[in-house]
């Protein structure tokens, strides 16, 4: 384990029933750098994410958030303490509008008395119309100011997409957590993507992304992990992973066999 | 949806304030002050069963907590009526969270089964404790609203003063849905698994959601004790629980103003079936089935979508 790494896993496992979905998965997250998951249907990769997030119980092993362990944290405490995500099956407040949804993503940090809202003391409205501006700037960063005042629900699948990564950098994250955020996205939807995943990682975010998408991951990734069956095969550097013989063998003929 | 002080809702309140220059009859001003005490208390169960979307039936408890704390201070401890309100309101807050904490914990059928037991043991326990709350007699002899020197003596006055009560609820939950509050009840909703990425504590969020909502029902009960001035068990049971269920499903789960106007209609109801004698309850059963099946959405919803779609087709040709 590295001390100055966001993240440590080590020997993080997981089992249902008799089926091991994560076996001795260890690797270490830093600031500012963007990593990839990767690995053939069924390697773990979300079961993993779900693990990380809080969201399963790891059953052997230890997760290190700056240095901190947090097994026995709660899925919102990890949130509070700087890591989002988003998922496979899009979590998004249907009913909401676009504008409501990354609204609520500023949870943590709000702070509003139900005094405050119900006299209309000036606190609540100042804060109420600076989470609108701030909410409008992050639909604008993601390229959804338009669907602003849609309910979420309605959305077409590559914005409600688009729109979940708005709501999850709206809890101002410093580890953000991606399951196949390119899923629905058209190749220039995937391209914007990538950029802005580059410029928060200039910025000094963690970025750990789930992506079948080739292209989109050897484009954006600093380092790669891949599972297969649950266990670590190969991580490393994006150039190193790729041409690595047993990646080939476990996901990247197969990926390349069906792309073609 | 998010409530507002629309030109409807706002029209609505305006016509039940002149209602008592149509009509002096006490009669119908009490029929009237009952109709906006339970639109207070559908409101109210409105705020955790339709915008939260959790399965409470603890309403019908709530609301005779609120009459009850009310009654007996009123006429045991003489406490005046600016002193028994917020004490009403807190107590109500206090019983909601602590009910809330364990309850909230199950969900769904669970969750229904439990505050509806909470109901259940509220009326058994005031009906079996004859000295302080009246057991099945009931207690007689509440005073009526009282500030300073005035006191509600007459119906119009008491009318009156439950319609200010009811214009308050009902802008007071249209300021909270609009706010963070009202966002983390429909998140809670929408996707518990949603919430829980944007880092919202889910018991805390429904516990203060539950407690909120029991306020509204205890100011509803504080309400009926001062305007029918005796309160018994029977005022508080499981009729109590399905009427409201019947005016939240009926206006629109989590549409503040939809609920508004169902629990007025249903108040409203019996009035104009009374001449059926004995066909009632297949009137109303027979109405929300049709609702049910027809509108899931709600009457309001429902009426609200269609005047969308005809201005929207008003503005294409």
């Amino acid at each position: 384990m590295n001390k100055s790494a966001i993240l440590s896993l080590v020997d993080v496992g997981k089992s249902f029933d008799a089926v091991a979905a994560v076996s001795n998965v260890c690797f270490d997250l830093f600031d500012g750098r963007i990593y990839a998951l990767i690995g053939p249907n069924g390697a773990g990769k979300t079961t993993l994410l779900n693990i990380i997030s809080g969201y399963v119980g790891s059953d052997s092993g230890s997760i290190r958030l700056r240095g901190e362990t947090i097994g026995g944290w709660t899925a919102s405490r990890r949130v509070r303490q700087g890591m989002a995500r988003t998922f496979q099956i899009t979590q998004l407040f249907g009913h909401m509008t676009a504008l409501e949804n990354v609204m609520c993503g500023f949870h943590t940090h709000i702070a509003q008395s139900l005094a405050s809202v119900l006299l209309g003391l000036p606190s609540f409205w100042t804060e109420e119309r600076a989470l609108r501006v701030r909410a409008q700037h992050l639909l604008e960063t993601v390229g959804i100011s338009d669907y602003a005042n849609e309910p979420a629900g309605l959305l077409p699948f590559g914005l409600q997409r688009r729109l979940e990564v708005a709501r999850a950098l709206a809890t101002q994250p410093s580890l953000l957590l991606l399951d196949e955020p390119c899923a629905g996205l058209s190749r220039a939807e995937a391209a914007d993507l990538g950029r802005l995943l580059q410029h928060l990682s200039r910025q000094g975010m963690c970025v750990l992304v789930v992506e079948h998408n080739m292209p989109f991951i050897l484009g954006i990734a600093e380092e790669i992990v891949v599972l297969d069956a649950g266990e670590v095969i190969a991580k490393g550097r994006s150039e190193e992973v790729r041409n690595d013989p047993r990646v080939i063998e476990a996901y990247l003929g197969e990926v390349e066999h069906g792309a073609a | 949806m998010t409530a507002r002080f629309s030109y409807p809702i706002m029209t609505l309140f305006v016509a039940l304030a002149a209602l008592p220059l149509a009509t002096a009859s006490p009669y119908h001003l009490t029929v009237a002050g009952l109709a906006l005490i339970f639109a207070i208390l559908a409101q109210g169960t409105n705020l955790i069963m339709g915008t939260a979307g959790q399965a409470s039936f603890a309403h019908a408890a709530f609301f005779g907590l609120g009459a009850y704390t009310t009654a007996v201070l009123s006429t045991k401890f003489d406490f005046p009526v600016w002193l028994t309100l917020p004490i009403a309101l807190c107590f109500s807050f206090v019983v909601g969270s602590l009910l809330a904490y364990p309850a909230l914990r199950v969900r769904g059928f669970y969750l229904a089964l439990v505050t509806f037991a909470f109901s259940e043991i509220f009326t058994s326990v005031v009906g079996e404790m004859p000295g302080v709350l009246g057991g099945t007699e009931g207690i007689s002899g509440i005073p009526p609203f009282t500030l300073g020197g005035w006191s509600a003596d007459d119906r119009m006055s008491k009318y009156y003063v439950v319609w200010v009560g009811a214009v308050l609820a009902y802008l007071s939950l249209a300021r909270l849905n609009g706010s963070h509050f009202g966002r983390v009840a429909r998140s809670l909703r929408d996707s518990e698994t949603g919430a829980t990425a944007v880092g919202i504590n889910l018991i805390t969020a429904k516990v203060r959601v539950f407690a909120v909502s029991a306020v509204y029902m205890g100011f509803a009960g504080f309400l009926y004790a001062h305007f029918m001035q005796y309160i018994s068990p029977t005022s508080f049971g499981l009729n109590v629980t399905i009427l409201v269920v019947s005016m939240v499903v009926v206006g629109g789960l989590g549409d503040t103003a939809g609920v508004l106007v169902g629990a007025l209609v249903l108040s409203l109801l019996p009035q104009w079936t009374r001449d059926y004698v004995g066909l009632e309850p297949v009137i109303y059963g027979g109405l929300l089935v049709v609702i049910i099946l027809l509108l899931p959405e709600g009457v309001v919803p429902a009426l609200r979508n269609t005047l969308r779609q005809v201005q929207r087709r008003a503005a294409v040709s």
